[in-house]
């Protein structure tokens, strides 16, 4: 990487301007920035998550996530974690294969980073779909359901009421992880453009790879998020 | 437009030899991330399957190996070690106030947690009934 933080930059003249004082590019910088702002949004979301759990969990209201994601498909068992686990792989890998993507562009190796590229892209795909049986299952509810007061059985999850407990817990996972899921979705439309640009050699012509580099953050913010969503949510 | 474009400019011509990849670090911190992971999978399995009374440090053991995690995807995949170290102190900032913020849900929820097994109904009368 032919990055020249190694120089030393003089505190005099750093902020005076004509130098990039942190030595590093407008776009990187933005996005780097950006993801911070964003930390900070999923971060309020799952502190309301907490609170209301620590909150409800207490009357005996608030779902073990154990007992209602303990789906996985084609299989009939109760299996806890098991899934959500499998998700977690899914995006870690798709993150290797990014970092992969951007080494490869720093090499100018364009037959490389189209290849990891569209393992990335594959990857975020897989996810999506994961999420969306996630959705599935836990809309549809169990067999049982959860008797009403009124004599009739309240079956699945929505946005007003759910079989589980407290509508809070429906409404909050929907809400995270749902934000959660339209941040991989437009990720993988990023890649998208980004692999339709290598293949038309734009990084060529313009002579860096940067751009695979600021997506790559974008994309490992994500699965970094995913990682705090699957401990609050699903492991404490 | 030049100054705050990639600094990685010229550096190559379409045909150049291309050099081969550096690619063992990047394997090597994806095993660190699928071992904590692993560990985190396992240890919650164990608690479901049987109360082992480890109640006490199982909560903070999986907020400091998501932290590790974290750690490991900031600095090595998205590069950030390879900054300016006043960068890193800018971002670090603001990632300080996240863990102070994760501490404070922490202690938060055991006070909600502990006034309401405390006082079930006297909350309920000064609530209106419904918190």
């Amino acid at each position: 990487m032919a990055h020249s933080t190694a120089e030393p930059v003089s505190a005099k003249t750093a902020w005076s301007g004509g130098v990039a004082p942190y030595n590093i590019s407008w776009g990187k910088m933005m996005m780097w920035f950006f993801l911070v702002s964003d930390a900070l949004t999923f971060s309020s979301l799952l502190i309301y998550y907490g609170a209301s759990r620590n909150t409800y969990r207490v009357e005996g209201n608030w779902p073990d996530p154990d007992t209602v994601f303990n789906h996985f498909p084609f299989i009939e068992a109760h299996v806890p974690l098991a899934f959500v686990s499998l998700m977690t792989f899914i995006l870690i890998m798709s993150s290797v294969t990014m970092v992969l993507a951007v080494e490869a562009g720093h090499r100018f190796d364009k037959k490389r980073v189209i290849f990891w590229l569209v393992l990335t892209i594959i990857g975020g795909l897989m996810f999506l779909g994961s999420q969306a049986y996630e959705w599935t299952m836990f809309i549809t509810g169990t067999h049982d359901g959860r008797p009403l007061p009124d004599g009739s059985v309240l079956r699945g999850a929505g946005l007003t009421q759910n079989e589980y407990g407290h509508p809070l817990f429906a409404q909050l996972f929907f809400f995270i992880t749902g934000f959660h899921g339209s941040h991989v979705f437009s990720g993988v439309v990023l890649n998208v453009i980004t692999l339709i640009m290598t293949l038309r050699g734009v990084f060529e012509r313009k002579g860096h790879y940067e751009f695979v580099e600021k997506v790559g953050l974008y994309w490992h913010f994500v699965d970094l998020v995913w990682v705090f969503v699957f401990t609050f949510f699903y492991l404490i | 437009m030049e100054l705050y474009d990639s600094y990685h400019q010229h550096l190559h011509k379409v045909g150049d030899p291309i050099a081969p990849p550096k690619t063992r670090w990047i394997w090597k911190v994806f095993w660190y991330l699928l071992a904590v992971t692993l560990g985190e999978v396992g240890l919650a399995s164990f608690n479901y399957y049987g109360n082992m009374g480890w109640d006490a440090w199982l909560k903070p053991t999986f907020i400091l190996l998501t932290l590790l995690k974290a750690y490991f995807i900031i600095f090595s995949y998205m590069h950030l070690k390879d900054e300016r170290k006043n960068f890193k102190l800018t971002l670090g900032f603001l990632i300080i106030i996240l863990g102070y913020f994760i501490m404070l849900m922490m202690i938060e929820g055991y006070y909600q947690t502990q006034i309401r097994l405390m006082f079930p109904d006297f909350l309920k009368q000064t609530m209106g009934g419904h918190h």
